[in-house]
């Protein structure tokens, strides 16, 4: 009565299933395991900022500079004021970081002071070393005097503010707020590895 | 021997009868729906222990066979008619693969059912773990230097039990066990016999919580054998400090939780990962990435929503997360199924087999009637009228678009297309402005202007916006609770309800503390007011920073700050001076105080501009809502801010820059244009404008990480004027009512032009839906109201075959009537919302969205065409238009298209159930959706067999055919009523009493019907 092909069919198809399974649940694990992806946008902070010229307010020898005129080393373009108060304590870590890397790091420090007196008397109160190496080459200080710069060109309001250059001239990153650069971990991790390779 | 041989015989003759099946339907889809309605209010666990996995239940106080029962009979039943009466002939092949499927789903679910375990991981960033838990088995444990030596049941705990073990020293007695305890403190006069934190907990039984995971176990034990440690103790579920105990150097714990089942290998967090849609809190993706142990063994593997991890009989799915500590956790279900293959083979086996059963109906062909409605049809064509009955239809739309360009001081054909993120998608600014005037006004368009003329307006003229009334207040009691007039139409402008908002502004941050459920009409129109009138001020204030502001400078400020050519300052150029003017003020109140007449004329300037600096910042914190400008810094995901947003967030760039001042010469332009509305347009001025606006496109899709935004946003644009999804349903309305007067009348002409509108729908309802596909760059269904609208597109179809075959204007009939109440049902779902909405994490994913959910909506889509064809097989014989001998041909196709309908939802169910598998861990969970779903399978089934079985013929049949519309109804929407289970994206509200009126009306349709013929033939 009972139809042994439909039975044999089930069985075979039971069995079949269930050695399926095992087969697939005890195999090794993958001996050259697949590179988890990650996700990749265009870049866009990787862009170009926009010309324009400035000086050193101190020094004579350093006007109408550019960007261009630091191409090779990593440019800090910093904006900050006297009246911020992390600005205050951001600002001789800049210095020493500039004096630390002067092949390899330019600080172009954007003051949004409305007098160049202010700027002059918070350099003053800085030790005597300090206030030398703040005088390196690597180390601009500007008064953008009208916030052409800062404001108008970068949009940047909250201080402090660094917009980080690669060694190409290409925009790579904005910090907002203020960061310990003498920190080893912070400057691997803003500036990259290719600061300590060199 | 032979006896007995005889009577196995007999009896399994006997369990191999097709009446079984066809009794055993009934209790099955009535088992399905109580177990279903009751998981509302018992929970999901407990209802599916009381129904769906139990032998006996009880439904009230009537016994009732539970779920294992009437599966175990289905599963005998169907195996003896396979094992004797299934004879492998061509003909019949479909049909027996189908049941040899289904036997290897039953078993794959019965092997489920007794050896599936499931559990869950907890994994903190950065840390391994190899113990997974039981999501539901609680146990009573005792720990031996962290290791577990004994443990029992939380089934088995009750008072009085005594136990001890070898593994342990000591003797427990329990006190007190509850399942679910409430926690309370321990009266003075019973604190002396315990000890620990038991002194001042004290542990009582309560009500079962409906989710089960919730319930709080727990029991109060007496300890002896202990000497001075002797006492009485607490602990329960998830106690922190468990009791432990000391001896000869050994630390034991008493712990109550969930039964911990060892893994033989671990799993080590890497990273967890939520991605959100832009400028949401909406999930879009969750991902885990581990690093797997095994023995010498490691390597990486990375688990997401629909991307399980398997290994070992183990499979691991992306469950839940916790990121609000300071650690990441995620969470991962974790399954050990061994029979989870069965329902992929059975799944395959039965989808073909019933495709192979339809080819073999449908080939040899089946005969179709030519006449069955009188002879009226399809003699001529009147094209004429077709073309102006649709050419007016077409214009309709277009009327308002006309009426714009009038309306707008400058043209806003491009300025419309423009991109804003919102609601975790970048739209044109057409669609962001229909949206928020939908809110306020309950329509997308105001009676003399466009959407977008009105964002236009409130953006860059908000004065003048604010008098404009577009807050369409219905609510008499807000209106005099306001003092507002009373109006034909009653709508107010900002100005005249800001009063009111004001006033009323305590009662409203009272009322948002509290559940919305528990509000009166009158209260939640108060905060809805609140709610648009704060989403208004934000739209108006949007542009603040760059509009020209009414300040007087005093003279040592106003050289300083630089203007702009027609000699206004806006807040981005006081923004320049803003530190000094504060500085100064500082010294002002220092030197004399706050009194301002001490003050001189100037240094009272000066405090009153330092003022109103603070207060134009102030009032745009948090305005986040005209997200225009795409962040050059965040790109992954890439963030799109308002303009106050991106300055008070530091997100500025020379792009942002750039950008704000196109936008910033948009507005000049505007206002100069409305200033000069007397005058013809100016031609620099409209260059100008179509200028700033191409640059502000250019700019800002350069910026974009999304590319083919251009012409997406322009077909939105296209799609929000056209409106097709309400043309084509007017279309089929039109379609509809025409046929009836063709029909009534005899009038071939019109009954032919009720066919070529009715094609005409379905064309512009193609568009429609083929735009969303495009505009969302996804399947065309993933929400409710794009299920709705694709349902009715594909009964729309349906209907067309049915005509092409019949030639008898039935197909337009059900068609026009199917698609038309399935269009004005979407209304329901896209008033005041954007139907392009972003999807839940589980539902992002291309290929489910492809396969099981239009599998499914193409199920319904042939039921409802079946049903409402039944509807005309009822009503001709009703009516005594046909005999029911003549109608063969017809109901021939009609099991064709409900074989059909079957055909989809079983393999829609089936897939929905391997989704299931892929995104939760289990192929079948008896969860609402998917019980919904089932419902229509076996209603389909039980009409099958009952026609082959001949327990239901003719009008029964005919009737049951006809109340798949209320199946359907129930499974697709009403199960999302209950607002339960794992389907939680699709739940809604409020249609409780409109599917109750539709049922009780199909009720009384379809037997007024039945009564009708029944007489008829007497």
């Amino acid at each position: 009565m009972i139809k042994r092909k439909n039975l044999i069919l089930m069985l075979i198809l039971m069995m079949a299933t269930i050695g399926l399974t095992f087969w697939y649940d005890f195999q090794k694990p993958p001996l050259q395991p697949h590179a988890i992806e990650t996700a990749s946008s265009q870049n866009l902070r990787a862009q170009k900022p926009p010309e324009f010229s400035f000086a050193d307010y101190r020094a004579k020898s350093r006007t109408d500079l550019n960007l261009n005129a630091f191409k090779g080393r990593l440019v800090l373009l910093h904006f900050w004021a006297t009246w911020c108060a992390p600005c205050v304590i951001e600002f001789p870590k800049l210095i020493e970081l500039a004096n630390l890397y002067p092949d390899d790091i330019a600080v172009i420090a954007v003051s949004t002071d409305s007098t160049t007196d202010i700027i002059d008397q918070f350099l003053k109160k800085f030790p005597e070393d300090i206030q030398q190496k703040s005088k390196n080459a690597n180390f601009i200080v500007v008064w953008d005097k009208d916030k052409k710069i800062s404001q108008d060109l970068f949009q940047t309001i909250r201080l402090p503010e660094t917009i980080i250059l690669n060694r190409e001239g290409f925009m790579q990153e904005k910090i907002i707020g203020d960061l310990d650069w003498l920190d080893a971990d912070i400057q691997k991790k803003t500036l990259g590895l290719s600061l300590t390779l060199r | 021997m032979e006896k007995l041989k005889n009577s196995l015989s007999r009896l399994a003759l006997r369990l191999a009868r097709p009446d079984i099946l066809f009794w055993l339907m009934p209790f099955l889809m009535i088992l399905l729906v109580v177990g279903t309605v009751a998981q509302k209010e018992m929970g999901l666990y407990a209802a599916h222990q009381k129904y769906f996995s139990s032998f006996i239940t009880t439904i009230g106080f009537i016994p009732f066979p539970g779920g294992y029962t009437l599966m175990s009979i289905f599963f005998v039943n169907l195996l003896m008619k396979f094992l004797i009466f299934s004879e492998w002939k061509w003909q019949k092949s479909g049909i027996i693969i189908t049941h040899l499927g289904i036997l290897l789903l039953v078993v794959g679910g019965a092997f489920t059912a007794v050896s599936a375990k499931e559990g869950y991981l907890v994994i903190p960033e950065g840390e391994t773990k190899s113990i997974v838990q039981d999501y539901h088995q609680r146990q009573l444990m005792v720990l031996k230097n962290d290791t577990i030596v004994f443990r029992i049941n939380h089934q088995d705990l009750k008072n009085g039990l005594r136990l001890s073990d070898p593994a342990f020293p000591f003797e427990l007695e329990i006190l007190t066990y509850c399942f679910n305890c409430q926690i309370s403190k321990r009266p003075a006069e019973d604190q002396e016999a315990f000890k620990g934190p038991g002194q001042f907990m004290k542990l009582s039984a309560q009500k079962y919580e409906k989710d089960h995971e919730q319930n709080l176990t727990g029991v109060e034990f007496a300890l002896t054998g202990l000497g001075e440690q002797d006492g009485h103790y607490v602990t329960f579920d998830k106690f922190p400090k468990p009791p432990t105990f000391q001896n000869n150097g050994d630390t034991y714990t008493i712990l109550m939780g969930r039964e911990q089942r060892p893994l033989d290998f671990s799993l080590t967090l890497i990273d967890f990962k939520k991605t959100d849609h832009a400028g949401t809190d909406m999930a879009k993706a969750y991902q885990s990435t581990l690093q797997i142990q095994d023995q010498d063994q490691s390597w990486p593997v990375k688990i997401e929503m629909n991307e399980p991890f398997r290994y070992k009989g183990y499979t691991f799915y992306q469950s839940s997360f916790d990121d609000s500590g300071e650690k990441v956790f995620t969470v991962l279900s974790v399954v050990e199924n061994h029979g989870r293959l069965f329902p992929y083979l059975a799944s395959l086996i039965v989808a073909l087999g019933l495709m192979l059963h339809l080819i073999l109906r449908l080939y040899p062909k089946i005969s179709f009637p030519k006449e069955i409605f009188p002879k009226v049809i399809f003699k001529g064509k009147n094209l004429s009228l077709l073309v102006v009955l649709g050419a007016s239809i077409f214009a309709w739309p277009q009327m308002g678009k006309a009426q714009e360009f009038y309306q707008s001081p400058l043209p806003l054909a491009n300025f419309q297309t423009l991109p804003i993120l919102h609601d975790g998608r970048i739209k044109p600014l057409d669609s962001f402005a229909r949206v928020h005037l939908d809110r306020f006004y309950h329509k997308d368009y105001l009676p003399d202007q466009s959407a977008s003329a009105w964002l236009a307006e409130a953006l860059f003229d908000p004065i003048q916006s604010a008098s404009r009334p577009v807050f369409r207040i219905e609510n008499e009691n807000l209106r005099h609770q306001f003092g507002l007039e009373e109006r034909k139409i009653p709508l107010y402008s900002f100005v005249e309800i800001s009063e009111g908002l004001s006033q009323s502004l305590p009662d409203a941050n009272q009322l948002v503390q509290l559940d919305r459920d528990t509000l009166t009409e009158d209260q939640k129109a108060l905060l809805d007011i609140h709610e648009n009138g704060i989403l208004y001020t934000q739209i108006l204030r949007s542009f603040s920073l760059i509009l020209p502001l009414n300040v007087d400078l005093p003279a040592p400020w106003d050289k300083n700050v630089p203007r702009s050519e027609d000699g206004f300052i806006n807040y981005l150029d006081l923004k320049k001076i803003e530190q000094d003017v504060f500085q100064a003020t500082q010294k002002i109140i220092k030197a004399k105080g706050e009194n301002l007449d001490r003050y001189t004329e100037q240094e009272r300037q000066t405090a009153s501009l330092a003022f109103q600096l603070k207060i134009l910042q102030e009032s745009a914190s948090s305005n986040e809502l005209l997200r225009i400008l795409p962040s050059q810094w965040d790109t992954k995901p890439q963030e799109w801010l308002s303009p106050w947003a991106l300055l008070q967030d530091g997100k500025g760039s020379p792009n942002s820059a750039q950008l704000l001042t196109h936008w910033q010469e948009l507005a000049r332009l505007w206002q100069v244009s409305v200033n000069d509305s007397d005058k013809p347009l100016n031609a620099t001025n409209l260059q100008k404008w179509n200028e700033q606006i191409e640059s502000v496109r250019s700019q800002t899709l350069a910026q974009s990480v999304e590319t083919d935004l251009s012409w997406r946003l322009q077909l939105e644009v296209f799609y929000n004027h056209l409106h097709p999804i309400e043309i084509s349903t007017t279309l089929y309305i039109v379609a509809f009512v025409l046929l009836l007067i063709g029909l009534g009348f005899q009038q071939k002409k019109i009954s032919t032009a009720s066919f070529f509108i009715f094609i005409a729908g379905i064309a512009v309802h193609t568009l429609g839906i083929g735009s969303r596909m495009v505009i969302l760059e996804r399947p065309p269904v993933s929400t409710l109201y794009e299920s709705i609208i694709f349902v009715s597109w594909i009964a729309g179809l349906v209907a067309w075959w049915i005509e092409n075959k019949l030639k008898n204007t039935v197909g337009i009939f059900i068609g026009s009537l199917t698609c038309a109440f399935l269009g004005a049902l979407s209304f329901t779902f896209s008033q005041g919302e954007d139907t392009f909405s972003m999807l839940s994490a589980v539902l992002n994913t291309q290929f489910w969205l492809a396969t099981h959910v239009l599998t499914i909506t193409l199920g319904y889509g042939w039921c409802l065409v079946a049903a409402i064809m039944a509807h005309v097989v009822l009503f001709l014989v009703a009516f005594g238009r046909k005999a029911e001998a003549e109608l063969s041909s017809l109901t021939e196709i009609l099991h064709t298209v409900s074989l059909i309908a079957l055909l989809f939802t079983t393999i829609g169910t089936i897939l929905g159930g391997i989704w299931a598998d892929q995104s939760w861990g289990r192929f079948w969970g008896w969860d609402p959706k998917e019980n919904g779903a089932l419902l229509i399978v076996l209603w389909l089934v039980w009409l099958q067999h009952g026609k082959l079985s001949h327990h239901i013929e003719g009008l029964w049949l005919w009737a049951g055919y006809a109340f798949l519309t209320v199946i359907v109804a129930v499974a697709w929407i009403g199960v999302n009523l209950l607002g339960v289970g794992l389907h939680s994206y699709g739940f809604i509200e409020g249609l409780y009493w409109g599917l109750a009126g539709f049922t009780l009306f199909e009720i009384l349709v379809i037997s007024g019907l039945i009564l009708k013929a029944k007489r008829l033939k007497k």
